[in-house]
């Protein structure tokens, strides 16, 4: 290893290590402090710190810009010195904000396309993005394989709100269909990174390997959350709650790409296989042009 | 209708969330100290404005970390005070 090959991992280390969850997590927990003195405040008249709690949320606000900032500038020194960037920053799309998504973030209602509120408030959530079909499109991906490639070609490249609209285009029960996939594609690029399958010891590799996607990508997730899905990756249990459905099924498709990172690989290693043929479908209109072919939605074509 | 033991246990049950709050501050501050020594030992020797710019940004994150930490004091001192008036 070159010293200056030393230098830029060490760097890439302190850019993951910044701590961006704490902060995430210190908002959570005071914006929650806030809510229930407002409640405070509107039952007994009187206002006894909700000033204080709103003062130390806009210092924490700050203090992460200020952490998003000094991630960019050693991203901006990696590049400069002619090495590749730490890439977690890279295209994140934005300063995350310290102060959470409210808990009582209200679903958003079923769009006109029929997409379940209850998935694109989820991914939302969790991606911090709004809770919206981009462009309204009707034309949605119906095929878990497809999605895992899609995803994780978006995670891959830092893109997170890209990653939202893969999502938030894709049939619910497609989404849900990552929880399938994800494992053995873990289990194979663990693996390779580790020399050996994954074993409770690895845990810390995991985390280190997967952090900054994940932090990045989905800065809405738990740290909890987090925990569970790698502890269960390397077959251990650990306490607390079950991650939400949806959480373990995107979280898995960006640990792949946390995953390929670090393996230097590309998201080819996760090409849906082509699709079998088959006979027409009867209700589909024929020679519709489709930049996903049969991988959308029948509902979709139709 | 609201009793008193009700708001002093809604105001009890947000304390509880400051000191997890705190916590959380408290760690991330921890580990920010950390990084920026780390930071200093790695670039010592460097011109580059990046650095420079980096390390002016942990400085200032830093702070506010400081001062989120003791708004946090401030608050908590003023909701047990008025929790005492009740």
């Amino acid at each position: 290893m070159s010293l200056l090959t030393e230098v830029t991992d060490r760097i890439r280390a302190l850019h993951a290590d910044l701590p961006l969850a704490q902060a995430y997590r210190a908002g959570e927990r005071l914006r929650m402090a806030g809510d229930r003195l407002g409640y405070v405040l509107d039952t007994a008249r009187g206002d006894p710190a909700t000033a204080g709690l709103a003062a130390s949320l806009a210092h924490l606000e700050r203090a992460a810009t200020a952490l998003c900032r000094a991630r960019d500038e050693l991203d901006r020194y990696l590049a400069g010195i002619g090495t590749a960037g730490a890439g977690a920053g890279a295209g994140a799309g934005g300063v995350p904000s310290a102060v959470p998504v409210p808990a009582t973030e209200p679903v958003p209602e079923t769009p006109a396309d029929g997409t379940p509120g209850w998935w694109l408030a989820r991914v939302g959530r969790l991606t911090r993005q709004p809770g919206a079909v981009p462009g309204g499109t009707g034309d949605r991906v119906a095929d878990s394989a497809y999605l895992l490639h899609a995803t994780v070609t978006r995670a891959l490249a830092g893109q997170r709100t890209r990653l939202y609209r893969e999502l938030a285009a894709a049939e619910p029960v497609a989404g849900l269909g990552l929880t399938a996939l994800v494992p053995p594609v873990v289990d194979r690029l663990a693996t390779e990174l580790l020399g050996h399958r994954p074993a409770p010891g690895d845990l810390p590799a995991l985390r280190t390997a997967t952090r900054s996607h994940l932090r990045v990508l989905l800065p809405g997730l738990e740290p909890a959350a987090v925990e569970q899905l790698l502890a269960r990756y390397c077959r251990v249990r650990v306490a607390g709650a079950a991650p939400h459905p949806v959480d373990r099924a995107v979280a898995g498709a960006v640990v792949v790409a946390g995953l390929l990172y670090a393996l230097r690989r590309t998201p080819a290693e996760v090409e849906p296989p082509a699709p079998a043929p088959r006979a027409p479908v009867p209700a589909t209109p024929p020679g519709q042009p489709s930049r996903r072919g049969d991988r959308r939605s029948a509902a979709a074509r139709a | 209708m609201a009793s008193v033991a009700e708001v002093k246990a809604a105001i009890e049950t947000a304390l509880l969330h400051v000191e997890d709050g705190q916590g959380a501050v408290r760690a991330a501050s921890d580990r920010l100290d950390e990084a920026r020594q780390s930071l200093a030992l790695v670039v010592d020797g460097s011109a580059h404005d990046a650095v420079h710019a980096a390390q002016a940004a942990l400085a200032q994150a830093s702070t506010e970390l400081q001062d989120c930490l003791h708004a946090t004091l401030n608050a908590v001192e003023s909701a047990r005070g008025y929790a005492a008036t009740l």
